[in-house]
């Protein structure tokens, strides 16, 4: 995919601005506070119609605004990614426009038609994100790593996407009732039903996430090494709820998820939540180091240094790039913000050369322009200076 | 500040309190009908009242009626040993619309909801089983929708019936008729998929 055009109006610091990009890198270069995140904001909110800052939306409006609007025009090049001279058809070029309102009405179109599921808006176009956030890959809670799966797998799934939409409706209800049974409003034969559907959307969902960690460890792997220059070995270990339902097939899995939740009955209602199920899954980072002939095993979220958190970080995005490419067979685009803050020379090295041979559209911000590599190739660059790009 | 005289503001007042209805439109409303026929306005006054006084709630069915038991649940040509449990009154007009069934309906006046307090003591399911236990009822058609709630529901009334010697049913879901496969959404059709029968 290549973004070839973006538009921005009212968006965050940019009142009008029409920025075209190339094919390959895109340098994005500025002091703080200028804009330059504000780019591969935009960019990412095209693709997942949200902000990864999290903010309300109404936030990105421009102060004293009342709206905003992006349009990005896309080349979904099919031929063009496998073949990089290739000439790109007409009828792969698409328009995504996103617009919001103070009043938070957001509208999404597609080459100009309305669109009014957000399901069907997910997966057009698909971007990869590394920031510094995304360190609470490594360093956050089971709910960061549960994010990342989840909308990795929502952009090539759309049915996962419904699946997970329903079994957190009746996550909720059911945490609704459980409350009103400790406080005897209700008879706790009624979360029979909640179970059921617990059941079934949660089996889907556990299924589907176990298949694509599968896939995703061996890319994540192998970036690893690459940017390490193979000197730490990267292990990755899924830890589903219920335990070894990732082992079972469906009929037995579906039997294991049964008697999880209810074995753990009395202590929901005490607590008021469900303690089993897709929704308190994990994985854990292990990194294998070698030192003085001996084998070190350490989890990289309380052991790992900073750099060795964000390489981790880095080739979980990249992992992410590589999967969505072989499902989809589409290369997303590639958002890097201030990625080599906290590398040293050589890691920094190792990534400029992983990143020439990536052969994705690549966006990266920084301070300095000086810190660029020749191994990246072609780029071009563009200096953010108060909302204005040059 | 303009005043209208009482009986005007009143009208517009009561008018307001309708659905889709604002200050403007009700406005626009009372002084049209300031300019009716009395004839008309008397009629549509008369329609208003008698839709609450002549109209209810069918006692045994939940149907909307004007007489008690509804005209379905009296029609003796029907199917009396057919059931099906509906969310509202008004699915039962979408399904009567079909003309393809012949049995007689349930409305339970609501889903299963813990989020909006809803139980199934709120719902009209004692109602149901009163019904199977006194009539000669053979098959029960949960026809709530396929939404979370219209799910769970389904769910627990299969439930509470799989001690009874009847047979339960679930309404099916998938490609409507005449749908090109093409444009159906990915959800849809998966579902169909998984719920293929043999033919």
């Amino acid at each position: 995919m290549r973004l070839n055009q973006l538009v921005l109006r009212n968006f965050r610091s940019y009142t009008d601005c029409e920025i075209d990009f190339t094919d390959r890198v895109n340098l994005i270069v500025g002091e703080n506070a200028q804009g330059k995140t504000t780019l591969l904001e935009a960019i990412y909110f095209l693709s997942t119609a949200k902000s990864h800052r999290t903010y309300p939306d109404n936030e990105l409006i421009r102060y004293n605004e009342s709206w905003f609007y992006l349009r990005g025009k896309i080349a979904a090049a099919n031929g063009s990614d496998t073949n990089p001279e290739a000439q790109i058809e007409p009828l792969d070029l698409m328009t995504v426009e996103v617009s919001n309102e103070l009043s938070g009405k957001k509208r999404f179109k597609f080459n100009g038609v309305l669109q009014k599921k957000l399901s069907e808006w997910i997966g057009q176009f698909n971007v990869v994100f590394f920031s510094p956030e995304s360190l609470t890959l490594v360093k956050g809670a089971p709910a960061d790593r549960r994010r990342f799966i989840d909308l990795l797998i929502s952009q090539i799934d759309s049915v996962y996407l419904s699946s997970l939409q329903n079994y957190q409706f009746a996550l909720k209800q059911r945490n609704e009732l459980l409350k009103q049974i400790r406080s005897k409003q209700a008879n706790p034969d009624f979360l029979d039903p909640w179970d059921d559907i617990l059941i079934a959307e949660g089996i889907s969902i556990s299924q589907t996430r176990v298949r694509m960690f599968a896939q995703l460890k061996a890319y994540v792997q192998a970036k690893h090494t690459e940017l390490t220059g193979d000197r730490e070995v990267l292990e990755l270990k899924y830890q589903p709820s219920p335990e070894k339902i990732d082992r079972a097939p469906k009929q037995e899995a579906t039997e294991l998820f049964r008697q999880g939740l209810q074995s753990s009955r009395s202590y929901d209602i005490l607590r008021g939540m469900t303690a089993v199920g897709p929704h308190r899954d994990d994985f854990k980072l292990i990194l294998e180091s070698q030192s003085a002939g001996a084998m070190y095993f350490q989890e990289a979220k309380a052991f790992g240094s900073q750099g060795q958190q964000r390489t981790i970080a880095l080739a979980l995005k990249l992992g992410e790039l590589e999967l969505i490419r072989e499902t989809t067979g589409k290369t997303p685009i590639v958002l890097l913000d201030d990625v080599f803050s906290e590398l040293d020379g050589e890691r920094s090295s190792f990534l400029f050369n992983l990143l020439g041979r990536l052969n994705a559209q690549t966006f990266i911000t920084s301070t300095r322009q000086e810190a660029w590599g020749p191994e990246l190739g072609d780029c071009r660059v563009f200096t953010v200076h108060d909302g204005q790009v040059n | 500040m303009l005043h209208y005289p009482e009986p005007l503001a009143r009208l517009i007042n009561e008018l307001q309190k309708l659905p889709t209805i604002g200050a403007k439109t009700a406005q626009r409303l009372a002084f049209f009908m300031l300019k009716m026929p009395e004839s008309d306005t008397t009629k549509l006054a008369q329609a208003l009242s008698e839709v609450k006084t002549h109209l209810d709630y069918c006692s045994v069915c939940g149907n909307i009626t004007d007489q008690q038991p509804c005209y379905i649940c009296t029609d003796t040509r029907r199917d009396r040993q057919t059931v099906c449990v509906i969310e509202e009154p008004d699915d039962l007009l979408a399904i009567e619309r079909t003309q393809e069934y012949k049995g007689l309906y349930h409305a339970l006046m609501g889903v299963l909801s813990p989020l909006d307090g809803v139980g199934p003591k709120d719902l009209r399911i004692d109602q149901l089983f009163q019904r199977i236990h006194s009539e000669d009822i053979k098959e029960v058609i949960l026809a709530t929708n396929y939404t979370t709630e219209g799910q769970a529901t389904a769910l627990y009334l299969t439930k509470q019936l799989e001690s009874l010697e009847i047979t339960t049913t679930r309404i099916a879901y998938g490609i409507p008729v005449g749908g090109d496969l093409e444009y159906i959404d990915a959800v849809t059709l998966a579902k169909a998929l998984e719920g293929r029968r043999r033919i």
